[in-house]
């Protein structure tokens, strides 16, 4: 049975990693008035998909990779769990959340929707903020083995994640819509390019961190295939976002792609540097 | 790839915390979900006077949104009026009153009402978010 102390420890990274990356979100005016305002059906489509991406991370690129499913879905329950009190106590002392004065579900929704990214940042954390020695070894031992960095799945879900830890700080604040109704077409196809020159670069760097894989294609052709992947998760990360805090209705198709495309750059950033940051 | 093992105490307890609150969170969405779709906003304001040193004819509204929905810029008027004609007019502004909420502010005037003027306020105008 693990050392008390050892476990402690474990939530300890994952505390600090959750509020590492989910302090910002937690400042933003707009999240707070999202939560108030987004429709529970929202809200449980939100953490479903929370969960099925905990797991995802978890079983792919988690401090215990490759571990057993019922391992991952508890660790997952955990962050979850973890994600709301944590998200509970700063709003309190934000005075975002008040359960004298507001209604209940007011309050819920501002928690829900906060505890998600802290319950992101604590699997995170977990993962990557220390650890005790034999883990590092045995995290190391998998990385230099490359058999589990190769796979493709665990590729782009690192993509994914990295895309809407980067992305998911803008995604819900006017910044992204006023720029879309400011631009011009040709500023946007700009930041088309710049988000794949970008991503190349990152990509380029990244692909000789820790990766066995041998590379019968060439290292040109992987780099492309890999950054148009990765722009592609970010565009789709984008959209589902833009989607979630409600800047796609009502809009032209026009500005629904502007914003999809600016809000892409930040989440290509995120999805070709998941790979270096977050795992 | 370390064997996490047993589970201490400890991990128990935030295993099994986290599921209820996970569960609790799903369960009470999902009865907020099956609802009927919220209605409109509806403003109601009271008000009563709240005199301070500075401030000799002020008054308090207390704004409230009955309704389903949160309204934004919520614009209530105060007026000192005889008969039909408005002597002194205050207005005040909030930008945000969510629903089943009540917020409130502060007009001034000049003055109180005289004899046959009377104090009539009302709500002017709200959007939805």
């Amino acid at each position: 049975m693990r050392p008390v102390s050892e476990s402690l420890q474990e939530y300890a990274r994952g505390v600090a990693g959750g509020l590492l990356f989910s302090l910002p979100l937690l400042f933003t005016m707009e999240v707070w008035w999202a939560g108030a305002n987004i429709p529970p059906l929202q809200l449980i489509v939100y953490v479903i998909v929370t969960f099925l991406l905990l797991i995802g991370y978890n079983r792919f690129a988690g401090l215990r990779e490759g571990a057993a499913w019922a391992e991952v879905i508890i660790d997952s329950v955990e962050e979850i769990g973890i994600g709301f009190i944590i998200s509970l106590i700063v709003l309190w002392n934000l005075g975002r959340i008040d359960f004298t004065e507001m209604v209940f579900e007011e309050a819920m929704g501002k928690i829900v929707i906060e505890a998600m990214t802290v319950a992101i940042g604590v699997s995170i954390g977990t993962a990557q903020l220390g650890g005790s020695v034999e883990e590092q070894d045995a995290a190391s031992r998998s990385d230099n083995s490359g058999a589990t960095t190769g796979r493709g799945g665990g590729k782009g879900l690192l993509a994914l994640c990295g895309s809407i830890l980067i992305a998911g700080n803008i995604a819900p604040t006017e910044e992204v819509p006023m720029v879309a109704f400011e631009t011009s077409p040709l500023r946007v196809m700009m930041m088309v390019a710049e988000s794949l020159v970008l991503g190349a670069v990152i990509l380029f760097f990244s692909d000789f961190r820790g990766s066995g894989v041998a590379r019968k294609k060439g290292i040109w052709l992987q780099i492309v295939e890999e950054t148009v992947i990765a722009y592609v998760i970010s565009l789709c990360s984008a959209m589902f976002m833009l989607w979630f805090f409600g800047r796609l209705e009502g809009v032209s198709f026009e500005l629904k792609l502007f914003q999809i495309i600016i809000l892409g750059m930040p989440a290509m950033l995120g999805a070709s540097a998941g790979r270096l940051l977050i795992k | 790839m370390p064997a996490a093992g047993k589970k201490n105490p400890l991990e128990w307890l935030v295993f099994g915390g986290s599921l209820l609150i996970l569960l609790f969170v799903l369960g009470y969405l999902a009865v907020q979900a099956l609802q009927p779709a919220p209605d409109a906003p509806d403003i109601v304001v009271r008000y009563r006077a709240d005199p301070s040193g500075t401030q000799p004819h002020r008054y308090r509204l207390m704004v409230q949104n009955t309704g389903g929905r949160t309204a934004e810029e919520v614009q209530i008027e105060a007026a000192i009026v005889r008969d039909t004609q408005v002597i002194e007019a205050a207005g005040l502004l909030l930008t945000f009153v969510p629903k089943e909420s009540e917020e409130e502010g502060w007009v001034n005037f000049s003055r109180k009402p005289a004899p046959g003027e009377s104090l009539v306020v009302r709500v002017l105008s709200y959007q939805s978010p």
